[in-house]
């Protein structure tokens, strides 16, 4: 079966309909500030396990698989921006097995920016999407704070 | 022009300035409320105004002061006051973009 890539399709085809690169950049802005109001991650959910490392603002991913084996995203950044990028690539790449997760490419990921970007927020998606990849190599098991080592209960 | 800009900066209010000892250097490094230091660098680089963002090699300083970083702009003696108009100006246009 294809993987169902209607959300990305969506995203990719609004920004080229947008014929401005600064356009483009406000219209991730404002993906950025929706996504914060409309999908918040619960705070208990923003712990260094589900952290991205390497980036400059926090980015925190956090991945579950339903019954059918589809991995289901859900992320954050503390910079508007980057929430913006992050909510892109959550939606559009979620409800997809570990196995159509890999076959994702770094220019399927490049329609997402389209010269909006720095050249270093661009090298950030493509880290997005390795580590969405690596996600997706697991079983889901989502941080969600029991594990956290913060909680101050140590492993017996 | 160091005095100029942090006049206009403090004026625009919501406006954090870090450092204001006299005799400083020509520099200004800021935050405004609520807003992530790096997105506000971004929309000032697309505004055509150069700054540095970040923890300018002195991530203790930043943890003592509990930000992440703050936004830096640097002023030289070829800088005017109609560059600083302009990097007002787009620090103005970031805050109503980004909050």
């Amino acid at each position: 079966m294809m993987a169902d890539l209607a959300k990305f399709e969506e995203f990719a085809s609004t920004l080229e309909m947008i014929d401005d690169d600064e356009m483009r950049f406000e219209y991730i802005i404002d993906l950025g500030k929706r996504h914060s109001e409309e999908d918040p991650l619960p705070e208990e959910w923003k712990i260094d396990a589900n952290l991205m490392h390497g980036c400059m603002s926090r980015v925190w991913i956090v991945d579950e698989v339903d019954e059918e084996g589809r991995h289901h995203f859900r992320g954050s950044s503390d910079a508007i921006i980057v929430n913006g990028l992050v909510a892109m690539m959550t939606e559009a790449f979620s409800g997809l097995t570990g196995q159509e997760l890999q076959n994702l490419t770094i220019d399927q990921v490049r329609r997402l920016n389209l010269g909006a970007l720095t050249t270093q927020r661009q090298v950030g998606m493509m880290a997005m999407l390795k580590h969405m990849q690596t996600l997706g190599r697991g079983n889901g098991r989502a941080h969600k704070g029991e594990n956290n080592g913060a909680s101050g209960s140590t492993p017996s | 022009v160091l005095d100029y800009a942090t006049g206009l900066l403090q004026e625009t209010g919501n406006v954090r300035i870090f450092g204001t000892v006299p005799g400083k250097a020509a520099i200004i490094s800021f935050l405004v409320d609520g807003i992530h230091p790096y997105d506000l660098a971004a929309v000032l680089d697309r505004a055509g105004v150069a700054v540095r963002v970040g923890q300018h090699c002195a991530e203790p300083l930043m943890m003592r002061l509990g930000v992440d970083g703050t936004v830096r702009a640097s002023f030289a003696c070829y800088s005017s006051k109609a560059d600083v108009d302009a990097f007002v100006a787009a620090v103005r246009k970031a805050t109503a973009m980004l909050s």
